[in-house]
Order: C-alpha cells, then structure tokens, then sequence
C-alpha cells in the first residue's frame, strides 16, 4: 500500500519532468505537503475555535458557565491568542488551498457516496474557513460591508468551518497517516533520491509559509505584545493611544451620552433584590472607602491596555444596599440602546474585591470617553462588558 | 484521485460524527439567530468566499506562478515566488486598514497609523529578503557544485 502510493507520485513526477513549471507543480501539489500544511490548519483552527467559543461563552454565559474573576488578565491573553492565531492562519491556509487546487479538477468528480459527502463537505469548509478570516480581519479594521451582525456571524460560522472540518479530517484521516506514517525513517526505499528531492522542495515550500506567517505575525502582534507595538504596521492600535492613554472603542459622543453623562445630578441606583434601594450621588461615592486596581481594557478584538483603576468596590455598594452575596448583578450604562448597554457580573466576580464602579484611572477623574462619571472595571472581563457611564446597578 | 480503499478507522468515524453534528449546530445557530445573523447574506458571503477564491484569486496566482516560471531564471523562482506571496497576503490583510473604511471621527485613536506607509515599508523588506536570498543562491551556484543550495530549482 505504502509502496503503491509512492511509486504512484514517482511515476507522477517522471511524466512531467520536461516542462520546470510542471515539475514545480507536482512537487508542491503532493498529497504529503497537503498533509502537513492540514495539520498545521487543523492547530491553528482549533486554538481559534477553541478561544472563540470561550469568548463566547463568556459573553453570553449559559447556567452552567461562570466564568472565574482571576487570573485577571486571562481573557486578555486568550483573546490576543485567538485574534493572533487567526491572522497567522491566513498564510497557510492559503497555501493548503494552492497546493490542494488541481484536485478541484479531478476526474471523474465524483466516485461514490462517501466521495460526494467529502465533497460537499469542501464548500462550508473552505468557505467557511475563508469567510472567518475575511470577517476576522475586517472586524480588527472595524469595517463591516454586511447587515448581519458580526459576533453571531463569525461565531455562527466557527461552528459550520470546525464541523466541517473535523469531516474533512475524518474523511482524510487515511490519507494523513499514510503520508505524515511516511517518514525519512525508510531511507532505503527503491525511489528514495526522488523523495529526498521531494522533501527538500517540501521543506522548502513550508519553510516559506512559515515565514509569512511570522511576517504576517510581526504586522498584528504589537496590539497586545508591547515590545512588538513599533513593528505592529497593520495593528488596529497603538497601546498607550486614546484618552489618558488607554484606547477606546465607543466615544461619549458615539454613544449620545454627553450631556446626560454631566448632569450635575447624577445619581448612581442600586435596586432590584436588595434590602434597601440606593441612589447615590458622585459627591455619596466619593466619600465611600476607595480602592485601587491595576487591570486591562481587554478589547474582543485583540488589543489590550492597563491603568490604574480608583473607585468604589462593588461589593461594598452590594453589602452597603443589603444584597445577598452570590447574586448575578445587572449593571446599565446611561446609553439609550445598543448591545452593550448592559453587562452582568456573575457571582466570582461580585465577589472579587478588584471588581469596581471607578471614578478615576491613573490618578486623574475619569475622562468622558472613559466612562465618566461611573464606569464599570473588573478583572477577567472582555472590554465590551466594562460597561461605561454606569447609572444602575440591578441585583438578580 | 485515489480514495483510500480500506474501511474508514473508528477514528474517522468520530471525527465525522461529530464534524457533522457541530455542522448541524451551526445551521441551527445560524437560523435560530436570524435576526442577527441574516443567513441568506451570511451564507452568500461563505459560497462568495469560496468562489471568489477558486474563480478569481487561485486562477490569478496560476497565471503569475506561469509567468514566473517562464521569465525568471531557476536561482530566482523561490525568492521571487515567496516574495510575490507575502507581499500579496500582506496587502491582502492590509486592504482595509489602508483604506481606512472603519475610521471614526470620535475615536482618532483607532485606525491611528499610517497603513500605507507601513505597509509599503513592509513589502520592501520582504523583497530586499528575497533579493539577500538571491543573491546567496547566485554565489552558490557560481562556487563549488558541492556547496549547492538545497533550495536550488534543477
């Protein structure tokens, strides 16, 4: 079988020897390299799919889900991970796609049942492969030529490409072991000076892609690693950037709370299952004991940025107002509408002392693009759910 | 092509099993979510992609790898090949940036560089790599046969 298989791709590359080009395409287009660049795909798809059905658990938790407080800057890392793996698939997913292209022409295009299901099963994977990608970087340049909105897309589709990927596995799974099986360790094999320049030409070839790859790396990686910022040229930001130096994704102006949110008298309410309804002024939360916290703004599309977070602890206000500990808390921003003008604190983060309701960051009043006056900061939060210009706290 | 003549490992079949019900999941997410997903456009923009890449972008890339291939001497193919490539992904994943599509007035923060510039800075790099590794196959192949290149095309 394993002799058969390699005398077939011998023979393959003896008739095409005349024309260069069609040596070079046999060389590349072997089922070997379409193999190992799969397994590389096979990675990289699943960290993203992993991290992003994380990600999406986080921000839409089911019952069984509570996502942990600590360590604070987890989702931050899980995040980069899964924006940075992302941009670095595109490489080598297009170089499985070329390398794999002429079997898009096979003849007959059809032998079986199994063979059409393998088939069919190429169009939600490739398609899907590249529409994650397309959407993904569309959504780190923050352009969305679409109606739909892109979480649900993006995520929707994961589900699609990774299915259809594991089929794709499943139904090749012969294959990669026979060919991946097929090791240098059989260096006495009767064509192994072809397959030594087969190797070398492979070798070559995924060599290359690793390295855009690592170009590719470089040009996105400095939105969440700092030392690689000067050289992030396609980062969505510079870390450092955005009012008192934290970026921002959402302006006061943008979210239509200007003047709401300079109204004099602000007044912050804590109600819902509580023994006694709240409504405190800036003047009320300012005189409360305050706490310190350095944490991220951890953005869902992979930059993140630290201060120091002052304000109220929130946990002090829910004891303060008589709630029960291990209460879900709703808190709403002064926002008229929009996805995120409410966020939930699951019960380990209400209960983390870092989880605040900050009046300052860096030592300076919060600025008005920053949440003023009141804005939600906790450890181990996606940067959506830092609800700004926080006006209620509802206890579940 | 050749299918694989035994029957499929147990393996397999989980993978396929499984491959099919997170398939099935993500139509039903997909439906189910209808209000925000918008499946007749969603799913457009999947057979798009796929189209897009097998109609316009590989036939593309086909007929470059021929022109390469006809025009540029053998110690020139790999570095010129690679180069070609990078340079397309970058502007590829670059595109938007540099157009600046997602720019809003009350963030300057975000989209805060200058793209082109960057990218421009980029795509020279990874040609004067190309041209370094040129140049080291050039001197290879006028030294010694036994200090060849591995990378050399025959």
């Amino acid at each position: 079988m394993v002799r058969e298989r390699t005398a077939n791709t011998v023979t393959q590359t003896n008739t095409v020897t005349q024309a260069n080009t069609a040596t070079a395409r046999s060389a590349l287009h072997e089922p070997k390299m379409a193999a190992l660049l799969g397994i590389s795909l096979g990675v990289t798809f699943t960290v993203c799919f992993g991290t992003g059905v994380l990600s999406h658990l986080i921000q839409y938790p089911p019952d069984w889900f509570a996502w942990p407080a600590r360590p604070a800057g987890l989702y931050r890392i899980s995040q980069a991970i899964h924006v940075i793996t992302g941009f670095v698939s595109i490489p080598i997913l297009l170089a499985k796609l070329w390398v794999v292209f002429p079997k898009l022409f096979e003849w007959p295009p059809v032998t079986g049942v199994l063979h059409l299901a393998e088939r069919l099963s190429l169009l939600p994977l490739v398609g899907g492969g590249l529409f994650m990608m397309i959407s993904g970087t569309a959504n780190v340049a923050r352009w969305y030529p679409w109606t739909f909105f892109f979480p649900a897309a993006h995520y929707w589709v994961a589900w699609v490409t990774f299915g259809a990927l594991l089929i794709h596995l499943g139904s090749k799974w012969a294959i990669v072991r026979e060919e991946v099986g097929r090791s240098s360790s059989r260096p006495t094999e009767a064509h192994s000076l072809s397959e030594v320049a087969l190797s070398g030409k492979r070798r070559a070839f995924l060599g290359g892609v690793a390295a855009t790859s690592g170009v590719v790396f470089l040009a996105v990686a400095g939105n969440t690693i700092r030392p690689l910022s000067r050289l992030a040229v396609l980062a969505q930001r510079r870390p450092g950037t955005g009012p008192q130096n934290i970026p921002i994704n959402k302006s006061a102006v943008g979210a239509g709370v200007v003047d709401i949110a300079r109204d004099p008298n602000y007044r912050l309410v804590i109600d819902g299952r509580v023994g006694e309804r709240l409504e405190l002024s800036l003047a009320d939360l300012t005189a409360m004991p305050q706490r310190s916290a350095v944490l991220p703004i951890a953005c869902v599309e992979g930059w993140s940025s630290s201060g120091r977070w002052t304000g109220v602890a929130v946990r002090d206000l829910l004891e303060r107002a008589g709630a029960e500990p291990d209460r879900t808390i709703g808190v709403e921003s002064m926002q008229e509408g929009g996805l995120y003008r409410r966020a939930e604190i699951n019960r380990h983060q209400a209960a983390d002392p870092d989880t605040l309701l900050a009046l300052s960051l860096n030592g300076e009043p919060l600025h008005i693009d920053h949440g003023f006056p009141v804005r939600l900061i906790g450890p181990n939060r996606p940067g959506v759910q830092q609800t700004k210009w926080v006006n209620r706290l509802e206890v579940l | 092509m050749k299918q694989p003549s035994e029957r499929p490992s147990a393996f397999a079949l989980v993978a396929i099993a499984l491959g099919v019900t997170a398939m099935g999941y993500g139509v039903w997410g997909a439906l189910d979510n209808e209000g925000r997903t918008h499946p007749v456009e969603l799913a457009g923009w999947v057979v798009g992609a796929d189209l897009a890449h097998d109609l316009l972008l590989a036939p593309l890339v086909a007929g470059v790898s021929w022109l390469v291939a006809r025009s540029i001497p053998a110690i020139g193919q790999h570095p010129v090949r690679w180069a070609l490539a990078t340079s397309g992904v970058l502007c590829l994943i670059a595109w938007p940036f540099v157009r600046g599509y997602g720019r809003n007035a009350s963030v300057p923060s975000l989209l805060d560089r200058n793209y082109a510039v960057g990218l421009s800075v980029y795509v020279g790099i990874v040609w004067a790599i190309a041209g370094l590794w040129l140049l080291r196959n050039w001197r290879a192949a006028r030294g010694d046969t036994s200090d060849q290149s591995s990378s050399l095309t025959p």
